[in-house]
């Protein structure tokens, strides 16, 4: 069992499900991240938080807490 | 007839350039996301048609999570437009597409305008019209509103399907079983509750309804029984999809653009970005990325502060003082015109209007500069390298955005604060802007600084910035736990990739900001000027005055001065010279300098009588943090949305404004002596 927080950069691996509560969840699904999406890490920010990850063909940032509610399956 | 068309897309698909491209008119780009912050219109050109065209606010999906959000929706479901032009990132297709599946739910003819085709053929895609139309059931134009290529076939094209009365037929998007589940909802709508929301859409209703929307959901007078309903056809769809509602809705979705685009688009060579990735590695380097940062801004500043200034302001000075005045002067001299004909026009008009005017070049630079970040997709990244210390101040990243655009004027930052979802969050970046200095306030600190500190002009303004910064950060981490308590709503932004801004949209915008500067100048500052010449000669008796401190205005001065003579600048000039900035920030520099004209030495000389250099520093520190001008004070009322935050910000602004002030001239005077 690991999470998207898991992964380092260059590394990917598949969404297996969406841990995320609330509001937040709705708005990943609406930039795709749904169950089965492909999401490769791309960097971390300078700081160590927030993430950028590439999916669907465009490059997305979210923070590590919520990527550690995101479950992956490789 | 006139026919109403929305042009609705996604933030950063490049809708305000298109907008420009299909009207002719100009309007603000930006590219990150969430520019559009209000809807625009204008008529559509090269078109016999009558068409008005609709900028929606930049949305990645119809749920209503940001202001954006709900104002484009509303727009689509209360106006009902003829057609939408759906703008597509062709560039980011799939994504961009997930908000196509959405618009086609609401019942409403479509016309699909792929953009950035010149980045996509670049990327070695290619991507088949034919069959995009065949699978989604209406037309798609190949455009690049960059290159202005296509624009005319999209014209042709919507000029033609407006007029068409023939429905298109939109694909099932959901499999077949959800279709049932859907169309028993449906029936059951019609059945048992006619009366809830008749006139929507039949499909968005109904996935509305299912998905629980919120917005939907308030617009229902009592939803007790239709709940019950909507949670046993929830359950069906989540033993069928094996997954809960929202993710197998949004799931279905994207399956359906995952099989059309495997379908309608090839690749013809493999591509790599290596100058954006490059690119990226330098600037978001862990080390590099702030003082990078810091770098380009400390570079904006230099370039359009002290080298544009070394330039121009000499040169227009010159023109304003000794040819433009001396020749008014004669030239009405020898027409026999009186003596406060001609001072007024002199030292009323032309000096109050000509000290802003002065400044223009130096604006002109620092909106290009500024322009040229927003287009380029740095602020986006700038705003990812933020958020990690944002947060601690009970702000986001996404917080940042608005307080750049501040840097041009707090207005369109106020308002760009529209799209962070959290009501919080919004409220405290609104009323943090402010603190951040617009150019408006600027020749203020470049006069200042000019009379004073004539060695370390760039580095005095360089250090109002910081300080303004410093005080939006403690602002916010005071403010968060206290005034604007609340959960933070997290963040996820789109980083879009590098772009070469086009040299048209960035002196459009320059010219936009600098047209707005112009006309404040010719209205707001020229009746000002002329207003505060007559309070300066008269007394109120209405009789010429003497000496200048005799006039109505040394006498309303002087009952204010007082409150700030424990700032060091209890000069009845410069207190009149912070009231009228009320009306706008430039003011505060035509006043000084109507109030000082005609006395031997001119404004610098004045100015070095009125003030010291530490009651100088002083001054430019309670403008920069004091309440912004009147046009931001009503954004921030209407942003804030109530009088009591609205009230508390004010005092809030000019309570911290007079702190600081007071503690800077206190300690500085005793210091510096």
């Amino acid at each position: 069992m690991f999470t998207l927080k898991d992964l380092k950069p260059g590394q990917k691996a598949c969404v297996g499900s969406i841990a995320v509560e609330g509001l937040m969840r709705r708005k990943l699904m609406d930039m795709g991240v749904t169950p089965g999406v492909e999401i490769e890490v791309n960097k971390t920010a300078p700081f160590g938080d927030p993430i950028e990850v590439r999916l669907r063909g465009y490059a997305l940032s979210l923070r590590k807490k919520d990527a550690a509610n995101i479950l992956m399956v490789q | 007839m006139k026919f109403k068309v929305a042009l609705a897309g996604n933030p950063n698909s490049g809708k305000t350039t298109l907008f420009n491209c299909l009207t002719g008119s100009n309007l603000y780009v930006g590219n990150w996301p969430g520019v559009t912050v209000e809807k625009k219109e204008g008529d559509l050109k090269n078109t016999s048609e009558k068409i008005t065209l609709v900028d929606l606010p930049g949305i990645y999906s119809l749920a209503p999570y940001s202001m954006d959000e709900i104002v484009s929706r509303n727009f689509l479901l209360e106006e009902r437009p003829d057609l939408i032009i759906n703008i597509i990132d062709a560039s980011n297709i799939e994504r961009n597409l997930y908000l196509t599946t959405q618009l086609m739910e609401l019942d409403c003819p479509m016309v699909g305008a792929l953009n950035m085709m010149d980045v996509v053929q670049k990327k070695g895609v290619e991507i088949d019209v034919d069959a995009l139309e065949k699978l989604f059931g209406f037309p798609f134009v190949e455009i690049s509103a960059q290159q202005e290529t296509g624009i005319d076939d999209l014209i042709k094209m919507v000029g033609r399907i407006v007029k068409n009365d023939k429905k298109q037929e939109f694909p099932k998007i959901f499999p077949e079983q959800i279709n049932e589940i859907f169309k028993e909802f449906e029936n059951l709508l019609q059945n048992k509750f006619p009366n809830v929301l008749p006139d929507y859409p039949r499909i968005f209703r109904a996935v509305k309804l299912i998905e629980k929307d919120d917005e939907v959901l308030s617009k229902i007078d009592d939803c007790s029984i239709l709940l019950e309903d909507i949670e046993k056809t929830r359950k069906k769809i989540e033993v069928f999809s094996g997954n809960d509602v929202d993710s197998a809705i949004a799931d279905y979705r994207y399956r359906f653009i995952t099989a059309t685009i495997n379908m309608a688009t090839r690749k013809t060579k493999e591509n790599t970005q290596q100058f954006q990735e490059q690119l990226d590695k330098v600037l978001m380097n862990r080390y590099a990325a702030l003082p990078i940062f810091f770098l380009f801004m400390f570079i904006i500043y230099y370039v359009s502060i002290t080298l544009v200034g070394q330039v121009t302001i000499g040169g227009i000075t010159w023109f304003i003082k000794d040819v433009l005045i001396v020749n008014i002067a004669a030239g009405l001299g020898s027409i026999g015109a009186a003596d406060w004909i001609i001072a007024l026009i002199n030292d009323g008009i032309i000096t109050g209007v000509g000290a802003v005017l002065t400044f223009v070049p130096q604006l002109m630079a620092l909106f290009f500069f500024i322009s040229i970040l927003e287009d380029s997709g740095y602020m986006a990244r700038v705003a990812f390298i933020m958020d990690r210390i944002f947060r601690h101040f009970g702000l986001s990243g996404k917080s940042f955005i608005p307080m750049v655009v501040g840097l041009g004027c707090s207005v369109p930052g106020i308002m760009a604060t529209r799209t962070l979802e959290n009501e919080r969050e919004r409220k405290l970046t609104a009323v943090l802007t402010p603190f951040i200095s617009c150019g408006a306030k600027m020749p203020i600190y470049i006069l200042m600084a000019s009379v004073f500190f004539t060695t370390n002009q760039t580095l005095l303004v360089f250090s109002l910035y910081l300080i303004s910064l410093i005080v939006v950060f403690s602002s916010g981490f005071i403010l968060s736990k206290t005034w604007f308590k609340g959960a933070d709503s997290g963040y996820l932004l789109e980083i879009p990739p590098f772009r070469l801004p086009k040299i048209k949209n960035t002196l459009t915008q320059v010219w936009e900001r600098i047209k707005e500067f112009l006309v404040r100048a010719g209205t707001i500052i020229f009746a000002a000027s002329v207003v505060l010449w007559f309070l300066q000669n008269f007394t109120l008796g209405f009789q010429m005055v003497q000496s200048a401190d005799e006039s109505i205005l040394a006498t309303f001065g002087k009952v204010i001065a007082p409150i700030f003579v424990p700032l060091g600048f209890g000069n009845w000039m410069a207190s009149v010279a912070l009231l009228t900035g009320i009306a706008a920030k430039e003011m505060i520099i035509s006043t000084l300098s109507v109030l000082t004209a005609g006395q031997a030495g001119g404004l610098t000389l004045a100015i070095s009588q009125i003030f010291t250099p530490v009651s100088a520093y002083s001054f430019v520190i309670f403008i920069l943090l004091a309440s912004p001008c009147m046009a931001a004070l009503a954004t921030m009322r209407k942003e804030l949305g109530n009088w009591r935050d609205f009230f508390f910000a004010v005092v809030y602004q000019l309570g911290l404004a007079y702190m600081i002030s007071l503690i800077i001239y206190q300690v500085g005077s005793r210091i510096f002596i």
